[in-house]
């Protein structure tokens, strides 16, 4: 009988040291554990930051634009990602979006290479792919105080280029 | 022998006794709590919860999982760290494998919720649902997160039956009454840990320090639900309700374990989520946040709830369509 409370012990105190430990991985008990724990945190998905609007919440709002080009370098058709407002009737659709959006916003690379590849990919028509990305900064408290700005008043007229990526260079896997 | 409390052998006494006295703590903590009434509500609110909120997802399924969507499994070798990560839907990038798959999930979110076969089906959930975040890593969010590790104490909960404590340790104890009173502690306990961590990472923030936070979140307009313009001419309010959450996620997990203390705690958190759940875009993580609160109810409380779910989702609604033959 104790035996079986030993062993689910052992087991525990090890569950417990990985709940307490994943979302500190950066700490040097994490890295001196890692050959084991590494395995666990990112099999299972057990290292968890638990930064929830931490440490400071959101930043702007995000858009990637782009252009789809044909041969001659003239442009198809344009288009962004994300909506600025949810066109879904279930908002949960759009939260998934603006993570995925968020996601290839922070690295140019990963914008260039996964945008780019699902741009080429959903434009069959395409010769290659433009893209750009900008922000619009969060409503100042006080403007919208005074009438000035609006929360939904969102400006992104301000755009950064990211770069141009031939699609025949994603089929053979060459990013642009 | 026994000497004075106080006395240096008397010291000695105790820190002799101190690792078996916290090994007998650590037992009846682990594994004597009877948490199977709060398990059991728990499981069927965080399953329906978790049914919706993934039924909803699958309506996307092509765009986030597919082989022609988002993030193709190439690219996402190329630009994420997959080492040790697997998905059966990276094993089998089909379409029909990818609803196949969703619909095992969603199915075993139901049988999970609703008692049948519950462990089994939880352990069929959690594959699946890591098996979805591994081949899309760049959609998962908190919700996504929380619920990996809820449905994997899940496994080790056993609800469907009364439990049947045994008297005494010389009778023998079950596996499955330790390991559900183990897994109705480490869902109390991975709640804390959420919030413990979630605060002291807000504490880095200047925001958060400001007091202005609340603000950034409600006046993203990609997060805000409503374009509440008139909160600005509420400061004391916005400061009041960052410094609110601040404090409140950092102290809960002490907070919690205290009688008098846990209901305030908990009522305080429900606001919170609710109002995170109306204000901005991700209710089914409120939701589900607030699931796990009913573990930390009193066996009668929630017994209290069951009886009045199951009376108002089954026995009302039946009488109702007895009335309508």
């Amino acid at each position: 009988m104790q035996l079986k409370r030993a062993v689910l012990s052992v087991v525990l105190f090890f569950l417990l040291g990985i709940i307490f430990i994943g979302p500190n991985q950066n700490s040097y008990h994490a890295y001196f554990l890692s050959p084991v724990l590494n395995p666990i945190f990112t099999g299972l998905e057990f290292g968890s930051p638990w930064s929830f609007y931490a440490p400071d919440p959101g930043g702007p709002s995000i858009r990637l634009e782009w252009e789809i080009l044909d041969s001659k370098g003239e442009a198809i058709r344009t288009g962004y990602f994300p909506e600025l407002r949810s066109p879904y009737f279930f908002n949960e659709r759009q939260v998934r979006r603006l993570v995925f959006s968020r996601f290839l916003f922070i690295s140019d690379d990963k914008y260039l290479n996964i945008g780019s590849s699902w741009l080429c990919r959903s434009n069959p028509d395409a010769n290659s792919v433009r893209l750009w990305k900008s922000t619009a900064k969060v409503p100042d408290f006080y403007k919208v105080q005074t009438g000035e700005e609006t929360i939904f008043g969102a400006d992104f007229s301000e755009r950064v280029s990211v770069g141009n990526a031939f699609c025949e260079d994603l089929r053979n896997g060459r990013a642009g | 022998m026994t000497f004075e409390k106080d006395s240096l052998a008397g010291i000695f006494q105790n820190i002799r006794i101190l690792p078996r006295t916290a090994y007998a703590g650590w037992c009846h903590f682990f594994f004597e709590a009877d948490g199977v009434v709060q398990m059991r509500l728990f499981r069927l609110l965080f399953g329906v919860i978790l049914f919706f909120a993934y039924a909803l997802r699958s309506i996307d399924s092509e765009l986030f999982f597919g082989a022609n969507g988002l993030l193709d499994i190439e690219k996402m070798f190329e630009s994420l760290p997959m080492t040790y990560r697997w998905s059966f839907l990276t094993w089998f990038p089909s379409t029909v494998v990818l609803w196949v798959h969703t619909g095992i999930f969603l199915l075993a979110l139901l049988t999970m919720a609703f008692g049948i076969f519950p462990r089994v089906s939880a352990l069929i959930a959690f594959l699946l649902h890591v098996s979805y975040m591994h081949r899309n890593m760049a959609i998962v969010y908190g919700l996504d997160m929380i619920s990996t590790f809820f449905l994997f104490y899940l496994i080790f909960t056993n609800t469907s039956l009364p439990k049947t404590k045994s008297s005494s340790p010389a009778e023998g104890e079950k596996w499955t009454d330790l390991l559900t009173s183990a897994a109705f502690r480490m869902t109390q306990i991975q709640l804390c840990v959420i919030y413990a961590y979630s605060g002291w990472e807000k504490l880095k923030g200047v925001q958060w320090w400001r007091g202005e936070a609340i603000w950034m979140v409600f006046a993203n307009p990609q997060y805000a639900r409503f374009e509440a313009n008139w909160f600005s001419h509420l400061p004391l309010v916005v400061s009041f309700i960052s410094y609110f959450t601040l404090l409140w996620e950092m102290y809960f997990p002490v907070c919690v374990w205290m009688p008098r203390l846990r209901p305030w705690m908990l009522i305080g958190g429900v606001l919170m989520h609710f109002g995170i759940g109306v204000a901005i875009l991700i209710p089914f993580f409120s939701a589900v946040m607030m699931s796990v609160y009913v573990t930390f109810l009193t066996q009668k409380d929630a017994q209290w709830l069951w009886d009045q779910m199951i009376y108002f989702l089954y026995v009302k609604p039946s009488r109702f369509v007895g009335r309508l033959r």
